[in-house]
């Protein structure tokens, strides 16, 4: 190794970064060139000074915004089921409607046993979906949001091992 | 160190066990408050971008998969919210893992610095360093400065900054060589006289 060559790795040298036999090639050349052993005592002193920087300590409130954060969000109603079931109720109460106004307008249809709405096979069919979806909403809970997916959310962020290297 | 259990506790999360996320933000919280406050600069920032970058962890929960590395998938995450939090302050024009991948790419080739050998430094007040370290490591551009906190402060080897950072390890070396020659050259004046 000459100096120019030796200069580029003495960060990663003094980092611990470089292969044995890199290590081994610098440590030869050091040896015998004190311009470049000057210049990996620098890095070294740099090193060192960088852990001179001080951190800060986490404050207790922060950790329970976090926590209070998370737990709002585990127990928020999950938005697009809620919005199916709302849609869904909505066309059981039209489907009612429409069912009580053609008994109103054509008393023949229905028969004896008209009186009850919840006969009619397409409002029991909704209503019986609207049970449905109040289960689904709590087996769905846990895996809700895909929106809120971190990929989708936020492309950059992905599968670490899709990356090459 | 913990991150057969952090596997464990990330697993349990998955399926509902939100004790494990406690768990997980207990352990974590410091290192990442200390990156976000390092690479930011600010302690109330910092703890925003901790709160963040909690909850995106809790929301891709789902998307988390074993063979990850449990650190290097928090720290992908934490570089990003970094990274977003910086483009949300300066409200500059987009900035991403991308854009970082295209500095490390497009980094010039490493140059010697050919100066006098630096030494031991002279003894000055502990904290007067430390701000001294701090303004010098806010003064390095964005692409170093991160690479220099998850190195140095957070002890991610060059792989590990690769990984967090989305870059080749080639590309890390070289961010870290002209971050760690930059920071010499400002530390120039605190080192020893007799060596400079
Ligand atoms: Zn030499």
């Amino acid at each position: 190794m000459n100096c120019d060559e030796t200069r580029l790795e003495l960060v990663a040298f003094a980092d611990g970064e470089l292969s044995q036999l890199e290590a081994q090639s610098v440590r030869e050349h050091l040896a015998t060139c004190t311009a470049c052993a000057a210049l990996a005592d620098g890095h070294r002193a740099t090193g060192d000074l960088l852990s001179e920087y001080p951190g800060i300590e986490v404050r207790t409130k922060t950790t329970l915004a976090i926590l209070d954060a998370v737990e709002r969000e585990a127990t928020s109603r999950p938005r697009r089921v809620v919005q199916l079931r709302r849609w869904l109720a909505a066309a059981a109460v039209v489907a009612a409607l429409v069912t009580i106004g053609s008994l109103v307008w054509h008393p023949h249809i229905g028969g004896p046993s008209s009186a009850g709405v919840l006969d009619d096979p397409v409002v029991l069919d909704i209503v019986q979906n609207l049970d449905l979806y109040d289960k689904l909403d709590d087996l769905m809970a846990p895996d809700i949001g895909s929106d809120l997916d971190l990929r989708a959310a936020d492309p950059d962020v992905d599968d670490t091992n899709d990356r090459e290297g | 160190m913990h991150d057969d259990s952090d596997v464990a506790l990330m697993l349990g999360l998955q399926k509902g066990d939100t004790a494990a996320f406690e768990i997980l933000l207990r352990r974590h919280q410091e290192p990442i408050l200390n990156l976000a406050y390092r690479f930011l600069g600010d302690r109330d920032e910092a703890e925003d971008l901790t709160q963040d970058v909690f909850l995106r962890l809790y929301r891709a929960r789902a998307s988390y998969r074993p063979d990850a590395k449990f650190t290097t998938w928090l720290y992908r995450i934490a570089s990003n919210a970094c990274l977003n939090a910086l483009r949300a302050r300066k409200g500059r024009r987009a900035m991403s893992l991308e854009g970082l991948a295209a500095d490390g790419r497009n980094a010039t080739p490493i140059q010697i610095e050919d100066t006098k050998a630096s030494a031991p430094p002279v003894a000055l007040l502990r904290d007067e360093m430390g701000e001294r370290i701090r303004g010098i490591v806010d003064g390095l551009p964005d692409a170093q400065r991160l690479a220099i906190v998850l190195n140095k402060y957070q002890d991610l080897s060059y792989e590990e900054v690769a990984e967090a950072m989305d870059l080749t390890v080639m590309a890390v070396k070289s961010l870290l060589f002209r971050a760690r020659e930059r920071i010499k050259e400002r530390l120039m004046p605190y080192l020893r006289e007799e060596v400079r």
